[in-house]
């Protein structure tokens, strides 16, 4: 066959593709090669000799992990020649090792214990001392342990080639190397967990599970994260009904087997103590815990009266992207057909509803591109500045696209290309790098699309000049870029919530997908589109009917269902009497709207939540609800891949699954559902389906562009007086804002999360330290900042990525900021938009409590 | 670029090397080396300056200068000793130097004394194998050596900054 080789190892013919390592090849012949440095992830390094071969004709033995198998050669592994020289590599490694199995974490799935097993005589002939290394807390999350380690420097290697956070290093030489950090400072990393995974003993630990089990105890539950719509897979491991840990495998799931440090760290929320076991209901004035039959007679009584009174459309419902697709199409369909109201919606609305959309509107679907586009594209066009943050493992496949294969990555953001010490950011390894005054992403779309389709049928586009004005960016770096794009062979192009969250975003992605088609970078193998959607559900809440323009399978509803914000408006009026909640905090999420007010209008809130939010505490039900952990059914990731989410524990106390929650509901309201478990329920929404759906084919992608581009079609050129767009506000104290989301946190949900608190806890203001230095602040200092109304206290972080002119605020802890910064809706999607504006920044002089800054 | 601690001088020698190498990473011991002559060691911020200017993290910096023995983490004393441990020195009686050079000084390897004078630190073969034992301070050699040899070159080192025991100077291979 072409492109195979034909090799003999211990005397078995053997055939591999060219270019496949002797280690690999090893394992088609049956063989697993000791190793310790080989990782298949990682660019192999050859340091520590023990996978050592006898290859015919070389007199020397040889490492397989760096030899390339080639036609014709002769390899034995089983001789005794080469057992008594990985022996005696082996006992090397062993010579400094402090054999304290019976007290490590890696106890039970260390390599060392395996090969060892396999390589060491009983007796060892080393009669000298130990180096001994105290054992040290490496920072808030990782425990260092480097009698252990076996200088392999795979954790060094993944820190690198894969996160590129670049934070660890090999200290010293000789038998005191050690792996540690710069000088004694501790550990301030991306903490993906990847150096602990990939350790392949118990030298680096997670010190948030430390000594809390056995290997062999744990019970291994694969499912998929809950976090970003990234869709990563891990396992939860759990002793009784608690989750102790977090893995993922090598080379699963569509993340391949990395994770960020939300799904490594951020899983403890899950038992955490404030959890809802019980429902609530609000008697006279005092919240009180009740039976689940209580609970559920008391809404389905107060929402048949509300539906008897007033109709079923005083009824609406919202459900959140974090929850699986049986549960929102279920939803739904309590909503709908059992109380019979269109007012359906999800978190989707807060952005993803743009993408999605737009995308199907113009392809027939949002399946545009996967994972692995993305690695084999020669150029990628991101407008996802924040891609490590918001989507780390969609930013890991642009790294390798980019670090291992070449690929051109084009940044087009508000972001600097600086990065931090130890932080990825995709800016600074963009080949080009468009920095664009805050929310004018649009106007540079506007502009490539000026430049790729002259005869555009979307009627008249503004001149350069207005371009470069309002963005930044000229002429001909526009003609470049977009030069580039059209110009690649494999061109896939990443929007994220600059995008989909910010102003015209609806529009903006109407403009991208027409510039995709200019480019000629849709329809053909390895190009394509891909919106990043920040809740891991998002795509799943609009193809299940969570949106109120869609019915399952985005099949058009009727019009006159309220989206998100018009249900609070119709609280507010009045007219709408009774909302169901299930997982979203609006109270939260939209500090402008007086939501409180809107609520406290209502005859009855019913909230199904986790925790007692904001929203929970104004409700007259709350149904205790479970957690990713706790249940099953799938999840849609942002690419499209339809992936299980399995039970790992019990329901915590009494809480239950928000499916059960809903056929309980639906029993009580005398329609009932009967479904026995998740799958009856997807059999029912496959059915439900579209033919075409999932995928659809690339003629069916043709035909529907070749009619979208029949369809008369307008560009919107973003209006001069939507705020955020006035990006030229710089210089003094006068800053452009932007509310967006951190690594290490995901909404509020993970600021329950102990081991993510300990990395970030508190809000702070990211300001670039080039501003901060004219305005003499110092890292740490609490700073003043107004805005036309309002103004907040917090202290002041430094960041290089940071746009200069533009402060930058994490989204997770105290959003009071937000009621101060103008709120506007796109007038075809109804998102809200209320994550920018304009603020003055300014010293104060007298000391804030930090009391203000823990979370709310 | 603001520097924290090293010269614009540093940095421009530091720039000069940029074209001599495939990338800018492999310039690192040329910088460390341009950083310790003016700085006498390498200091944290020096160390982080060298990354800013390589693109690199502190980390990797750290990384290379805790490999080598010629680079100094700490300041060291006047007179820099750097006594050879590797076989050919130790067979002929390094290590009992070593612990007299300890004791005399009232140090241990890798400290300097009160005074700020002598700095003490174990090094890898120096290519003056067959006059073993043998240190070098600072740029010079010397040979051969005996507890009665030590004792007169520190008291001469002490009181004249120099030693006339010194056996050569230390140089760098050349191309022939
Ligand atoms: S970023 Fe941190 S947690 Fe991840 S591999 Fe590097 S050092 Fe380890
Ligand atoms: S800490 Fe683990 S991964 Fe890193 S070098 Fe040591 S043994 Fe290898
Ligand atoms: S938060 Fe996103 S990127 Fe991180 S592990 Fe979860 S799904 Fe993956
Ligand atoms: S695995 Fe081959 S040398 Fe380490
Ligand atoms: S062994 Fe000491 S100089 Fe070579």
């Amino acid at each position: 066959m072409d492109g195979m080789i034909k090799l003999t190892f211990n005397g078995q013919e053997i055939e591999v593709k060219k270019g496949t390592l002797l280690i690999e090849a090893a394992k088609v012949a049956g063989a697993e090669l000791p190793h310790f440095c080989y990782h298949p992830k990682l660019k192999y390094d050859a340091n520590c000799r023990m996978c050592i071969v006898e290859i015919a004709k070389i007199p020397k033995l040889q490492t397989a992990c760096s030899t390339v198998a080639a036609e014709g050669m002769v390899v034995r592994s089983d001789i005794p020649r080469v057992q008594e020289a990985q022996n005696g590599v082996m006992a090397f490694i062993l010579g400094n090792h402090p054999l304290d199995c019976p007290e490590c974490d890696q106890g039970g799935e260390c390599q060392l214990q395996d090969f060892a097993h396999r390589h060491s005589p009983t007796v060892g002939n080393f009669g000298e001392e130990k180096r001994v290394f105290e054992k040290e807390y490496f920072g808030p999350l990782i425990e260092k342990e480097m009698n252990r380690c076996v200088s392999c420097l795979r954790c060094v290697r993944y820190c690198d080639e894969v996160i590129d956070s670049n934070a660890l290093g090999s200290i010293d030489r000789g038998s005191i190397t050690e792996i540690g950090g710069f000088s004694h400072h501790p550990l301030d990393c991306e903490f993906c967990g990847g150096c602990i995974q990939i350790c392949p003993v118990g030298a680096l630990t997670s010190r948030a599970s430390m000594y809390d089990y056995r290997t062999w105890q744990v019970k291994k539950t694969n499912t998929i994260c809950t976090y970003c719509g990234d869709g990563c897979q891990l396992s939860l491991e759990t002793i009784d009904d608690n989750v102790i840990r977090v893995s993922s495998e090598l080379g699963i799931g569509r993340n391949e087997g990395d994770l960020c440090a939300r799904g490594f760290f951020g899983y403890d929320f899950v038992n955490h103590k404030e959890r809802l076991i019980r429902p609530q209901v609000l008697q006279k004035g005092r919240r009180m815990e009740v039976t689940w039959e209580w609970a559920l007679n008391k809404a389905a009584v107060e929402l048949k009266a509300i539906k008897e009174k007033y109709g079923p459309e005083a009824i609406g419902g919202i459900i959140s992207s974090h929850c699986t697709n049986e549960e929102i199409y279920l939803f739904q369909k309590l909503m709908r057909e059992v109380i019979g109201t269109p007012h359906v919606d999800s978190g989707a609305r807060y952005g993803y509803i743009n993408a999605a959309r737009a995308l199907s509107s113009v392809f027939g679907t949002t399946r545009l591109a996967r994972y692995e586009d993305i690695v084999n594209a020669d150029l990628i066009l991101s407008f996802a500045g924040d891609m490590a943050e918001t989507n780390p493992i969609c930013a890991i496949k642009i790294k390798e696209a980019v670090r291992k294969k070449g690929a051109r990555l084009i940044a087009i953001d508000s972001y600097n290309s600086g990065r931090d010490t130890y932080k990825s950011h995709l800016p600074h390894i963009a080949h080009r790098h468009l920095e664009v005054k805050m929310g004018t992403e649009g106007w540079v779309i506007l502009g490539l699309l000026k430049v790729l389709d002259q005869k555009t049928s979307c009627g008249p586009l503004p001149s350069f000049e207005t371009i470069e004005r309002e963005s930044g960016i000229g002429e001909a770096a526009l003609r470049e870029v977009a030069g580039l794009y059209a110009g690649a062979q494999r061109g896939v192009l990443i929007l994220g919530r600059a995008i989909t969250r910010n102003q015209n975003g609806y529009q903006n992605v109407l403009n991208l997908a027409d510039l995709a088609i200019a480019a000629g970078q849709v329809g053909k193998d390895g190009a394509g589109i891909l919106a990043l959607a920040e809740e891991n559900n998002e795509l799943g809440a609009v193809e299940m009917g969570g949106v109120s323009e869609y019915l399952p399978g985005l099949i058009p509803a009727k019009a006159g269902g309220k989206t998100l914000v018009e249900m609070i408006d119709a609280a507010e009026r009045g007219e709408i009497k009774a909302l169901y909640i299930i997982g979203e905090n609006p109270v939260r999420s939209l500090p402008q709207k007086k939501v409180k007010e809107a609520f406290q209008n209502l005859h009855l809130l019913i909230c199904q939540e986790l925790f007692l939010t904001e929203t929970a505490e104004l409700s007259d039900i709350v149904f205790s609800a479970v957690s990713f952990a706790e249940k099953d059914g799938r999840y849609t990731n942002q690419e499209g891949e339809i992936q299980k989410v399995r039970k790992a524990i019990e329901p915590v106390g009494g809480s239950k699954p928000d499916w059960m929650i809903f056929s309980l509901l639906a029993d009580k309201l005398g329609s009932p559902f009967h479904y026995k478990n998740t799958d009856e329920i997807w059999k029912e929404v496959v059915l439900n389906m579209p033919p075409s759906w999932p995928a659809l084919s690339k003629g069916a992608i043709a035909s529907s562009v070749t009619s979208y581009m029949k369809r008369e079609r307008k560009i919107i050129i973003p209006s001069d007086d939507s705020p955020p767009l006035q990006g030229g506000v710089r210089g003094g104290h006068l800053f452009d804002f932007q509310v967006g989301q951190s690594l290490y946190h995901s909404g509020k949900l993970s600021t329950y999360a102990s081991g993510l608190n300990t990395i970030i806890s508190k809000e702070a203001v990211f300001i670039h330290p080039d501003d901060a230095e004219p305005l003499g602040l110092v890292e740490g200092e609490i700073v003043n900042i107004s805005l036309p109304v309002g103004a907040i206290q917090a202290p002041v972080a430094f960041s290089k990525r940071i746009s200069r002119g533009t402060l930058f605020f994490p989204e997770h802890f105290s959003l009071e900021i937000k009621k101060g910064l103008p709120l506007t809706i796109d007038p075809s999607t109804h998102v809200p938009y209320g994550d920018r504006g304009v603020v003055t920044l300014s010293k104060i002089s007298v000391a804030v409590s930090t009391k203000n800054l823990t979370i709310s | 670029m603001k520097l924290r601690v090293l010269s614009n001088q540093a940095k421009e020698a530091i720039c000069a090397e940029f074209p001599k190498y495939p990338t800018k990473r492999s310039v690192l011991l040329p910088a460390l080396w341009i950083a310790q002559d003016e700085c006498g060691y390498l200091s944290e911020p020096a160390m982080m300056d060298i990354a800013d200017l390589l693109d690199l993290t502190p980390v990797q910096v750290y990384d290379v200068a805790t490999f080598y023995y010629m680079y100094h983490l700490k300041p060291v004393g006047k007179f820099h000793i750097q006594v050879c441990k590797t076989l050919s020195c130790g067979l002929v009686g390094a290590n009992a130097l070593i612990a007299y050079i300890q004791k005399r000084l009232e140090i241990r390897v890798g400290e300097t004394t009160q005074d700020g004078l002598f700095s003490l630190k174990l090094v890898e073969c120096l290519a003056a194998c067959g006059s073993g034992p043998m240190m070098q301070i600072n740029e010079d050699y010397y040979e051969h050596l005996t507890n009665q040899k030590v004792d007169q070159i520190l008291d001469d080192l002490k009181r004249l900054g120099r030693s006339n025991l010194a056996t050569s100077r230390f140089r760098l291979p050349m191309a022939i």
